[in-house]
């Protein structure tokens, strides 16, 4: 007699399910089967069969999947006619965009100019611009117009003279005074124009070159006699270029936050009119 | 001439920001992933759209978004929900599957919809329909124009 075991199926089911770790239970014995059908409740089904005639067992295992979720399609009547214009051939794209490239930064000097020290800056690079897009949509070539502002500290026993004309200098501090501190600071709007190529996902890099539009500088000191007095005085009239342009590098892991490396190879001023560095800065970079 | 200029910054910031405070989130959301690898965007403006009483169409495909990209845009549609003035919304599995939303009138009068569709796709990911819509037609005239097929 063949005695068939709803144990060994449970069995053969929970194998075949992945869910062996539920304890098999006998549901049923059923002598001579020729052929047992299991099917479970439920959205996911299983049938196992057994098929046997008196010299063997053939066992059959049909998993049926999970009921697969429906899909939704929509589409207009105007929008075939566009659909077989775009799919003729990606072209590439012209379009507009507002507020990218907050950042906030260190900006170090990179000549040896005594008493300079580590300022700081901070702007929109593009407070609106246009961008290219490649047809890949991954590349793309923007330019923008934005505002910055930088301040370069000075400081380590010197500070800041007004030589005349609106000539400054780094000078030492005169002997007899304490508390120095002055700075070098710049304001004005810059135009980047960026190459931009998306690495994976919304990761990506920029690089490209910033035309810096010098609108105003001044430079201000401040000290303490030796009597006490706190003396403070403000540089405005000065020589700075009224253009220069900075190098500029952004790492942007996703599309918010990021990093960026400024390199500005032109001094701020005018030959012999002021302190002449060159700077290097990084920081965070919002927006890309 | 310093405060001038600070003030005139301050004012393009200003104007630049009021610029998107008229948009939808799910619009931001087009705009925000339109240069993805194979985002497919439709912009349609004029034309032909006058004849069914709309001005603007904006709509967004990704065909395999991650569940990331598919949850930050369901999370904008969600917000977009709470801010319609009348909507029609199905879920599957607790998911967003597909929404049509009256959205409140621009500033320009004109209507406002918003559509949303996410069905699965090939390796666990979605593919994700945002399209953003403006025009006079009422909401029932847009139904009305717009096939939907199940499968």
């Amino acid at each position: 007699m063949i005695r068939f075991t709803i144990t060994i199926l449970t069995l053969a089911a929970a194998s075949v399910t992945a869910t062996a770790s539920t304890a098999p239970d006998t549901l049923k014995t059923v002598e001579n089967p020729t052929e047992v059908t299991i099917v479970t409740g439920g959205s996911r089904s299983l049938s196992l069969t057994v098929k046997s005639d008196s010299s063997r067992y053939d066992f059959l295992a049909e998993n049926t999947p999970e009921k697969s979720e429906p899909t939704i399609d929509i589409s207009f009547p105007f929008i075939d006619n566009v659909r077989k214009q775009h799919t003729k051939g990606r072209r590439t794209k012209w379009r507009s965009f507002a507020m990218r490239g907050i950042y906030a930064g260190a900006s170090m000097p990179s000549d040896a100019v005594p008493g300079l020290r580590t300022g700081w800056e901070l702007g929109i690079s593009q407070l609106s611009g246009v961008e290219l897009l490649s047809p890949s949509r991954r590349t793309s070539l923007t330019a923008g117009v934005g505002y910055f502002y930088r301040r370069q500290k000075v400081g380590n026993g010197s500070h800041l003279s007004d030589n005349g004309h609106g000539r400054i200098a780094i000078t030492p501090a005169p002997e007899g005074t304490h508390s120095h501190s002055s700075s070098i600071s710049s304001f004005g709007l810059q135009l980047p124009v960026m190459l931009k190529q998306q690495l994976i996902g919304p990761t990506g890099m920029a690089v490209g070159v910033v035309g810096l539009w010098n609108t105003y500088t001044t430079a201000s000191t401040k000290w303490t006699d030796a009597d006490g007095t706190t003396c403070k005085r403000k540089m405005k009239g000065l020589h700075q270029r009224a253009f220069t342009v900075d190098a500029l590098l952004i790492f942007n892991f996703g599309s918010e936050i990021g990093w960026y490396a400024r390199y500005s190879p032109m001094h701020l001023f005018h030959r012999s009119t002021g302190p002449e560095y060159s700077l290097w800065s990084t920081g965070v970079n919002i927006g890309f | 001439m310093k405060p001038r200029l600070i003030l005139l910054a301050v004012f393009m910031a200003i104007a630049f920001m009021a610029l998107g405070a008229d948009r939808t989130k799910s619009a931001a959301m087009i705009e925000r992933h339109s240069s993805a690898p194979g985002a497919e965007v439709t912009v349609i403006k004029g034309g032909d759209l006058s004849r069914y009483g709309l001005s603007e169409y904006h709509s967004l495909t990704l065909p395999s978004a991650t569940a990331a990209t598919a949850d930050e845009i369901a999370a904008a549609v969600s917000a977009d929900i709470a801010s319609a003035t009348d909507r029609e919304v199905s879920y599957h599995n607790g998911r967003i599957k597909y929404a049509f939303l009256t959205m409140p009138t621009a500033d320009d009068g004109l209507n406002r919809y918003v559509i949303y569709v996410c069905n699965p796709a090939k390796s666990g990911r979605r593919r994700v329909v945002l399209i953003d819509i403006k025009g006079k037609a009422t909401a029932r005239q847009l139904q009305n124009l717009i096939k939907i097929t199940s499968k």
